[in-house]
């Protein structure tokens, strides 16, 4: 028993800390301020380059400003730069590209994610390396591919024409950057080529996390393989899917490389988005004030759609 | 409804065996309960039977039917899973009208039938709830109605009862026992909780390592176990287990236990006669010792743990030498109830003190089941 007490008192008593300025930030009274503590670092730097530089813009689109300056009510404030934007034909024309765009990416690769995650959640010999081939064009850096898809749809020395000669199936060189159709087409398939990987590791985590069970309960009711896949699939994925979709949507409004590196937005506008049309009346042409109206119109048109969707989404089930 | 037939069913996963040669006929709208610790195929058994894993060799007969090769939906079997297996994006209606649904029924027979089930678990009010707003048991009921509502010819029930508490998991026993006998569907219900099987199962199928070890019914099991695991599986407390060596004493025989004295009982004296001279497993229910009156043969142990539970006392006690560890009890056999110590189950009255010598003796009438030591086989 002595020996005990002994070895009892020979352990060191808790260290006290007096914490920062005399407060002990672990102490449950002061878990709050430990929280904003630690929350004001990244709060100051979204001020510092996001909220700011949107106010920015916010004040830009309504002058007449030229040039990149820094000019808070400089000159008077006025409605000409959306009064030419909402008559611009221009305009209306980025409208119906993004849309187009969005609608026809959105939905392949939506479709090819789920294609390939659904494959890859299968048990087969190669799972990994499969799952790690899917994921690949998603780490390529995006300029590095698209540069490289320049040269596989080069009308001259481009790899993808000499295949499809040697197939038969066309007969001589397309130039694919040339005609509206087929630049729109090029950009839609490395959109997808480049978005698909995404949305593929998304859904397979969704696919990852809905027990077997489910699925056992399915077969003994009877239902068939694509009574599964609706009932069953994506129901459950259906969180996964909304957050995918939202992202996906997001990320083709945005996307500028793609498109500025395979097209610039041409041929004759067929692939100008608003992010492309930004660009040029901001960095082309300088007119900062006009370039700020339509990144306004953009971001008015993201915030509505995201808006919508995480509505629609985000009490699907559950 | 319909009589099941399990002919010669066997299961390996490479070149683990999971099921050897199971064999079993099923009487129409008996209630099996396969029992068994973890890794003893039960739960194989019941995916095959489901048709949700194939079997390596073996036939399948439900009704007359050979459904070896059928999918599980064309079976006409229902199963309830352990997990419950309810859809979350679902209400509670549609859960337990899903199979319908998927057969193409009409919305009408649908409502109708979801509505007579629910009547039968009395769940009517929770019917447009979601599976998440619902308490376990009220799930677990839920998970019976989609069962039931299909009046499929076959019940397969894997473990249903584990995620339920202890009070819970009591109540629905009793339940799903009633519904059976009122519907009269054949059942086959996989446990490992060896209580569940006594007090549902019209019978038992017993397994170990994938081999059927017994089949019976839960008094057939309890009063002549077939060899040493069956013994020391079904009973709580475990059975105790000693070795001893036959004696005979001018014409009865009887079992020495390091000086504890046991007759062997006239039934048994036939063919434990061979095993004169023999070292011997006995095996005692912990209920077939009592408090040794004076003057009666006795064996003195120091209890190294008394264990009330108000109207019985648990008196674990230790016979170094003798005890014959036989680790069965419990989910995975390596939670031995029985390799530690000994137990004398002792009932009102009769409460000896820890430390105290207590002198234990055989109850009157009371049997003591003999086991070949090689073997492990049951003598009788």
């Amino acid at each position: 028993m002595s020996e005990l007490s002994q070895s009892r008192t020979a352990v060191a008593a808790p260290r006290r800390s007096s914490g920062l300025f005399g407060i002990d930030l672990a102490s449950p009274k002061h878990a709050n301020k430990l929280g904003y503590l630690l929350l004001a670092p990244a709060a100051l730097l979204i001020l510092a380059i996001l909220v700011y530089p949107m106010l920015l813009a916010i004040d830009i689109s309504f002058h007449d400003v030229k040039f990149a300056t820094l000019s808070f009510g400089a000159s008077e404030y006025t409605l000409a730069n959306y009064q030419k934007l909402f008559s611009s034909p221009d305009f209306w024309n980025a409208i119906r590209v993004t849309g187009q765009l969005l609608l026809v990416v959105t939905t392949i690769s939506m479709a090819v994610g789920m294609g390939t995650a659904l494959l890859v959640n299968q048990q087969f010999r190669g799972r990994s390396f499969a799952r790690m081939l899917i994921a690949l064009p998603w780490a390529i850096p995006e300029v590095v591919a698209v540069v490289t898809w320049v040269w596989i749809l080069d009308a001259s020395f481009g790899v993808l024409n000499w295949i499809l000669i040697k197939i038969g199936l066309v007969g001589g060189p397309v130039s694919w950057f040339s005609s509206p159709g087929t630049a729109f087409s090029a950009v839609t398939m490395v959109m997808v080529w480049k978005g698909y990987p995404f949305i593929s590791i998304m859904i397979l985590a969704g696919l990852q996390s809905i027990p077997e069970e489910y699925y056992q309960a399915a077969k003994v009711d009877g239902a068939n393989v694509f009574q599964r896949f609706f009932w069953v699939t994506i129901p459950c994925i259906a969180p996964v899917l909304g957050v995918t979709l939202i992202l996906t949507v997001l990320w083709v409004f945005r996307d500028f490389s793609i498109i500025y590196v395979l097209t610039g937005g041409g041929p004759v506008g067929a692939t100008e988005t608003l992010a492309i049309m930004t660009y040029e009346e901001a960095f082309n042409f300088f007119r900062m004030g006009y370039a700020s109206s339509i990144g306004v119109v953009t971001l008015i048109i993201c915030a509505v759609i995201s808006a919508f969707l995480v509505k629609k989404t985000s009490h699907a089930i559950y | 409804m319909a009589e099941i037939q399990i002919q010669n069913l066997n299961k390996s996963y490479g070149a683990f065996h999971a099921l050897k040669d199971m064999s079993l006929h099923i009487a129409d709208g008996e209630f099996v309960v396969f029992v068994g610790p973890s890794g003893c195929g039960k739960s194989t058994a019941l995916k095959i039977l489901a048709g949700l894993e194939a079997a390596s060799t073996g036939r399948i007969m439900i009704g007359g039917e050979d459904v070896t090769d059928l999918a599980p939906g064309k079976r006409d079997i229902a199963m309830v899973f352990q997990n419950y297996a309810l859809y979350p994006h679902l209400t509670v209606r549609q859960n337990i009208g899903f199979g319908l649904k998927m057969r193409g029924a009409t919305k009408k027979e649908i409502d109708e039938r979801v509505e007579r089930a629910a009547q039968a678990l009395e769940i009517t009010d929770f019917l447009e709830r979601r599976p998440r707003a619902l308490s376990g048991g009220q799930r677990q009921r839920v998970a019976l109605g989609r069962a039931i509502v299909r009046e499929p010819r076959l019940f397969l029930m894997d473990e249903p009862l584990s995620n339920l508490d202890a009070a819970l998991r009591v109540q629905m026993r009793a339940e799903i026992t009633a519904l059976q006998r009122r519907i009269g569907t054949t059942t086959i219900y996989v446990t490992h909780d060896q209580t569940e099987a006594m007090t549902m199962a019209d019978r038992i199928v017993i397994m170990r390592k994938g081999v059927v070890q017994q089949i019976g019914s839960p008094d057939e099991l309890f009063n002549h176990p077939a060899n040493i695991f069956v013994a020391g599986f079904i009973g709580s407390p475990a059975m105790n287990f000693i070795r001893g060596t036959v004696i005979d004493e001018r014409g009865s025989l009887a079992v020495d236990a390091g000086g504890f004295r046991l007759p062997i009982s006239v039934d048994l004296a036939a063919a434990a006669s061979a095993y004169v001279g023999k070292e011997i497993i006995c095996g005692i229910r912990p209920e077939s010792l009592e408090l040794a009156a004076a003057g009666q043969p006795a064996l003195e142990v120091v209890p190294s743990l008394i264990e009330s539970l108000g109207n019985e006392a648990y008196v674990h006690f230790r016979m170094p030498g003798r005890q014959f560890a036989v680790a069965v009890a419990g989910e995975h056999e390596h939670e031995a109830s029985s390799s530690g110590t000994l137990i004398a189950r002792l009932f009102d009255g009769d409460r000896p003190q820890a430390g105290q010598t207590v002198r234990l003796g055989l109850k009157a009438n009371s049997s003591v089941h003999l086991f070949d030591p090689a073997t492990e086989k049951a003598i009788s």
